[in-house]
């Protein structure tokens, strides 16, 4: 090859660099491809430690570009964000910087409502833990240990309460209003994913019950539910993203990583993409675990997330890993509603 | 040689009798103290059967509860027969009991420092446990116990 060749290799090389970064969000890495797929598609909720120590709500291009916090209090943690079904408004949880962001405590703090920039922010209290929004954005679920209550977002009085049934945290209202999801006792050994029809009933396991299940969530559909399959106690292995139909049938992997553990999945608004947590140490106290967030679509799970043999062996037919990582954060959720950020 | 091995396996036995089986004679009064006679609806005395494998474990990240399977000896309080199984849900059980409580699990205690299999704990209890304690279960007898739940307020060392 003549120095002119090696010249060419070398600025196709820097071209193809320089087009890559122009693809990919600041702050994410990953597949361009994907990335340039993902600009447009909306904006991301989640909670990140800041430079003074503290957790603030931040919004974030599902690319991971114009990552920017919405609150910006130095004496609360703020975390668990969700936006209501329209996207227009977020729910949170606020806590003393000094109580520690954990996965199994966070809803039990100070309910937050805000817009869905974090403006205007009212403080409901601690009397509505774990809430969820239902479908039409008027009422919350809250889990309490005498059951689930329904409550009138403008009012805040109670339009009606139903038996929990061993419900305990992470309490997720179905998109059509017809069910609730959570992590549950009494369905074996550990805690589970569970099922509670909204009109009352009795509890379906959704996860396997031999092991730890936990931060549920439903797919758009209404019929399935994403979930963090976790581990059986004194053995190895790592927390994985699963997705059950709401019946507990047709289990299924749909991104594991020998590595990380993966909690915190939620589905983009049309299923077509997916959003996670990928965490080095394992879950509750969220400040040491090295979390960061990642999305994959859907069309290429499942997927492993690194080269583990171990996880070849168990899922031989999924995919290579091509995620987009998107930097530091803990429990994101997603909406499509391009307004959400006026600035 | 026979004298020998019949002297050994008497203290094999004792051992084990020792380690598994309560002392239930002269404990009753033991354990006593104003927060164990005073908190929860039940006062019990109570013989801790066994410890299953896996049901104590010490995981800082998860606070749990775990059920373990007692025998009641003595009925100090509340409606309880003697002799009866009940479970009961302590919590973060690796930890003494005197620090146990936290923001989950507030105003429990008590003077026990570890589960024994075979030893007396004075319980004050509360029950159904739903109605106390939301949070994660380790339920090492699903499937296998019917009735309630009970939660365990206070637990003192009975003897």
């Amino acid at each position: 090859m003549n120095r002119f060749a090696i010249m060419e290799v070398r600025i196709f090389l820097l071209a193809s660099i320089v087009f890559t970064q122009s693809l990919l969000g600041a702050g994410a890495t990953g597949d361009p491809f994907l990335s340039g797929e993902l600009h447009n598609k909306g904006w991301i909720i989640f909670s990140a430690q800041t430079e003074p120590g503290d957790w603030d709500i931040f919004l974030m291009r599902p690319d991971g570009s114009d990552r920017h916090p919405v609150t910006n209090t130095r004496e609360f943690n703020e975390a668990g964000a969700r936006f209501s079904p329209d996207g227009k408004r977020i729910l949170y949880y606020r806590m003393a910087k000094s109580d520690a962001v954990d996965n199994n405590t966070y809803g039990r703090y100070d309910l937050v409502l805000a817009d869905a920039d974090a403006k205007n922010p009212v403080v409901y209290g601690r009397d509505f833990p774990w809430a969820s929004w239902s479908p039409d954005g008027k009422e919350l679920a809250c889990l309490l240990p005498g059951g689930i209550r329904i409550v009138d977002v403008e009012s805040r009085k109670t339009v009606r309460t139903l038996p929990r049934h061993g419900i305990v945290q992470q309490l997720i209202w179905s998109p059509d209003g017809k069910a609730f999801v959570g992590t549950a006792n009494g369905l074996g050994p550990y805690w589970n994913i569970a099922r509670l029809p909204a009109e009352g009933g009795n509890l379906n396991a959704v996860s396997e019950t031999d092991r730890y299940n936990c931060t549920p969530d439903w797919c758009p559909d209404g019929r399935h539910i994403l979930y963090a399959r976790g581990i059986i106690p004194r053995e190895e292995g790592r927390a994985e993203l699963w997705m059950a139909k709401d019946d507990g049938s047709e289990k299924k992997m749909l991104y594991a990583e020998a590595g990380r553990h993966i909690y915190g999945a939620c589905a983009s608004p049309d299923a077509k993409y997916v959003l996670f947590t990928r965490s080095v140490e394992d879950l509750g106290a969220v400040g040491k675990s090295q979390t960061t967030m990642a999305v994959i679509r859907w069309a290429d799970t499942p997927m492993l997330g690194d080269q583990s043999k171990d996880l070849r062996q168990r899922f031989p037919d999924a995919k290579r890993c091509r995620r987009i990582d998107l930097g530091p954060g803990w429990e994101p959720h997603w909406t499509y509603n391009e307004a959400v950020d006026a600035r | 040689m026979k004298s020998r091995l019949t002297s050994w396996s008497a203290i094999v036995f004792l051992g084990l009798f020792g380690v598994t089986s309560c002392e239930k004679s002269s404990a009753l009064s033991k354990g006593e103290d104003s927060q164990v006679r005073s908190v929860g609806k039940f006062e019990v005395t109570a013989c801790l059967i066994e410890i299953p494998e896996g049901a104590i474990f010490e995981r800082e990240l998860y606070d749990y509860a775990t059920i373990l399977k007692y025998e009641v000896i003595a009925v100090h309080r509340g409606t309880l027969a003697k002799g009866s199984i009940i479970y009961v849900a302590q919590y973060n059980p690796w930890k003494m009991r005197a620090e146990a409580a936290d923001n989950r699990a507030k105003n429990i205690g008590g003077n026990l420092r570890r589960f024994r299999a075979g030893h007396l704990e004075r319980m004050a209890l509360e029950v159904p446990v739903d109605e106390y304690f939301m949070g994660g279960l380790v339920d090492k007898y699903f499937g296998k116990r019917s009735g309630p739940v009970y939660w365990a307020v206070w637990t003192n060392a009975a003897d």
